[in-house]
């Protein structure tokens, strides 16, 4: 490929769980932000190519976005269909037929493991009757394999996905948000060995759009554009180790990600040590191992110094072939973020198993914090409450602060998460800020003890903890209070810049105004003589009053 | 013994029944189940033969959760043992192993065919599965 295919505009909506918004609602958000970026509109779209594996048609998109009669063709090929579209779309571009067009992949997951039909893959019933047709056990069989061949600890996966989490934990447009200690992804349950249950992604929900345009005609849209060097697809070729394979010959063969590399590199006319930046398949950790080798970022079996490396906490081996500088899955790909359009990793996990008391403990001392005050509520009270022993208490929570940290962080997380599902669609900025307070008063009376415990104890986040857990989660509730106050200030600033609230310091009138929000939680009892809904109007003036608005 | 899960995976040959695989004329590739082309040389020139018996174990790994429908299992699901087991070299053959403990799964070690039971009443089918060789 020839550097003349570049993308002018980009657009995100966040993956997880949205809860109320469709698949097809979250790709329109995707498409208007990546043709915002590229301060262009559908009907500048000379055609599309998208596609989605449960969320829905993508060419049907064309009944909201307009009906320009462009050419849409749906993509769908399974954990590569965001990919594949993107390719050809770029061959639509090369070939001279069109000049700008939108790339579009979306999905919205049912929650559970991916089950597919043997049938439409050419296998018989019995393979899933007798319980083999199970991609979880196809990624344990090959790294379990892998690990011994190349003599790899088994605690690397565990470092993978450390890693995932971590760079999930920096990245807002990620599902899984708070970091996991190596320690705490060993323990979790096991789900197919060597592989637990955090070292798996999780099929969820969301949204990805491109503007491509012939690289000549990049300068109209923006400053800043990228250029597509070279874009592969490849399929199995005999001796490689696939999914749903109930044999294999005993000759190995190269994998499709080793043949897609290479012509890759080929076509770009560099190599893995000129990358900076590497997006791996990660639907589970063995994967990001093994396609590390596979892409040439190392040699099988060298994988532990590159993650070294990675962290930054090793120096460069004297035979390095990749420099320190080297990103691998930085944005937390599918393991942080969840699964898209994936046909490789597919559970939902809760946060935890089936069995797990987790939920349970939260519950009970939401509602002991809550009636009684954090200070008042006795630690083994909550254990009585649950029916469990102290050792299982501690088993998930190692103090009372560590139980208190978390309720903030999810606390945190659902307000995040409101105010992104509530304003998503909002055309104004007048709106959106309607909306926006609105949902901070559409909770549950359990929501409200949430939130009154949250609001009692802010003081907590101020002060580093002495426990690595308590920390991690003190940290993650720090993050998540930035990214608050950046939403609401962001909100704020495109009202000053559509004119409709009055200029003035943006992130101190989001502060006045996200103070004023939560102040209610001081006072507000559901028994009380006011209600949330009488709360919610007024409040709702007095937030755009204060920024100036009609 | 109840029905096979599917006759289709099983022939008759001297030590009893037996894994019924393909073998390529042109390339000597073997498949199983049996199929009537090479995915190795796409020639349509394949012969069915009965597999060993034994062989090694090449992966291995324990099945934690229940898998969903159509799987045969009963409601009181317990771990299995899933693997690739090697067969004379010939073909790697994905199985259910018979124990689910991963302190008796080792690669490479002797196991060989055995059939077990899934389901329940109408629904009972006899599936494959390998186990160590002496039952150790």
């Amino acid at each position: 490929m020839t550097t003349d295919v570049s993308i002018v505009g980009i657009g995100i909506h966040p993956f997880g769980r949205t809860p109320g918004r469709s698949g097809r609602a979250q790709a329109l958000i995707a498409a208007r932000q990546a043709m915002a970026d590229a301060g262009t509109n559908f009907e500048a779209m000379q055609f599309a190519h998208g596609g989605s594996m449960d969320g829905g048609d993508a060419d049907s998109l064309v009944s909201d976005l307009g009906l320009t009669g462009l050419p849409f063709v749906n993509v769908w090929n399974g954990c590569g269909t965001g990919g594949s579209a993107l390719l050809s779309a770029a061959q639509a571009i090369q070939s001279g037929q069109h000049d700008v067009g939108l790339v579009i992949g979306f999905d919205k997951h049912p929650k559970g493991a991916f089950n597919t039909d043997p049938a439409s893959l050419g296998i018989g019933d019995w393979y899933a009757q007798s319980g083999m047709m199970l991609t979880t056990q196809f990624f344990a069989l090959k790294i379990q394999r892998y690990l011994h061949d190349h003599d790899l600890d088994p605690r690397l996966l565990a470092t993978v996905a450390e890693k995932a989490f971590a760079n999930g934990a920096a990245n807002p447009n990620a599902w899984r948000r708070r970091p996991l200690t190596e320690d705490e992804i060993l323990d979790a349950p096991m789900i197919n060995d060597p592989l637990t249950q955090y070292m798996f992604c999780s099929p969820g929900e969301g949204a990805a759009a491109l503007v491509v345009c012939r690289a000549d005609r990049a300068a109209e849209f923006t400053d800043d554009p990228v250029f597509l060097r070279s874009a592969v697809l490849r399929s199995r070729r005999f001796g490689s180790f696939e999914v749903f394979s109930p044999w294999l010959s005993p000759e190995r063969g190269t994998s499709p990600s080793q043949d897609a590399a290479a012509a890759a590199y080929e076509q770009a006319g560099i190599g893995p040590d000129e990358i900076d930046v590497f997006q791996l398949q990660d639907t589970e950790s063995g994967a990001e191992l093994v396609h590390m080798a596979e892409c040439g970022l190392c040699k099988d079996g060298e994988q532990g110094e590159l993650l070294a490396r990675c962290h930054g906490s090793q120096p460069e081996a004297a035979n390095a072939t990749v420099p320190n500088r080297v990103q691998v899955n930085k944005c937390g790909t599918a393991n942080g973020v969840g699964a898209m359009d994936s046909m490789s990793s597919v559970l939902e996990f809760e946060e935890d198993g089936p069995r797990s008391k987790r939920t349970d403990i939260l519950r009970s001392a939401v509602q002991q914090f809550g009636d009684k005050g954090y200070e008042a509520t006795k630690w083994s009270y909550v254990a009585d409450e649950v029916g469990i022993g102290q050792t299982a208490l501690y088993h998930y929570f190692e103090s009372k602060a560590h139980c208190l940290l978390m309720i903030m962080r999810l606390e945190l997380q659902r307000s995040l998460d409101r105010f992104r599902s509530a304003t998503g669609g909002a055309v104004s900025a007048t709106d959106a800020l309607r909306l926006a307070v609105a949902s901070a008063y559409d909770v549950t009376d359990e929501e409200v003890q949430q939130m009154r415990i949250l609001q009692g104890n802010m003081a907590l986040l101020s002060a580093e903890r002495k426990s690595e857990r308590e920390e991690n989660e003190r940290q993650a509730c720090r993050a998540l209070v930035d990214e608050i106050q950046a939403a609401w200030t962001k909100l704020i600033e495109r009202g000053v810049a559509n004119g409709e609230f009055s200029p003035g310091n943006s992130p101190l009138l989001a502060s006045v105004i996200l103070g004023a929000v939560v102040s209610v939680w001081r006072w507000y009892r559901p028994t009380g003589p006011v209600d949330l809904g009488t709360i919610s109007e007024t409040m709702q003036g007095a937030c755009l009053r204060i920024a100036g608005g009609a | 013994m109840p029905h096979p899960i599917d006759k289709n995976l099983f022939g008759h040959g001297p030590k009893g029944l037996a894994l019924l695989g393909a073998v390529c004329g042109s390339c000597d590739t073997t498949t199983f189940p049996r199929q009537s082309s090479c995915p190795r040389c796409t020639r349509e020139d394949m012969v069915e033969e009965l597999l060993p018996h034994r062989g090694t174990l090449w992966s291995w790994t324990v099945q934690h959760f229940r898998p969903a429908a159509p799987y045969l299992g009963t409601d009181d699901f317990g771990p299995y043992g899933v693997g690739y087991v090697d067969l004379a070299g010939r073909v790697l053959v994905e199985s259910r192993l018979t124990t689910a403990d991963p302190d008796r799964l080792r690669i490479g070690m002797p196991v060989e065919l055995t059939f077990d039971e899934l389901g329940f009443g109408e629904a009972c089918r006899s599936v494959f599965a390998f186990t160590a060789v002496g039952g150790a």
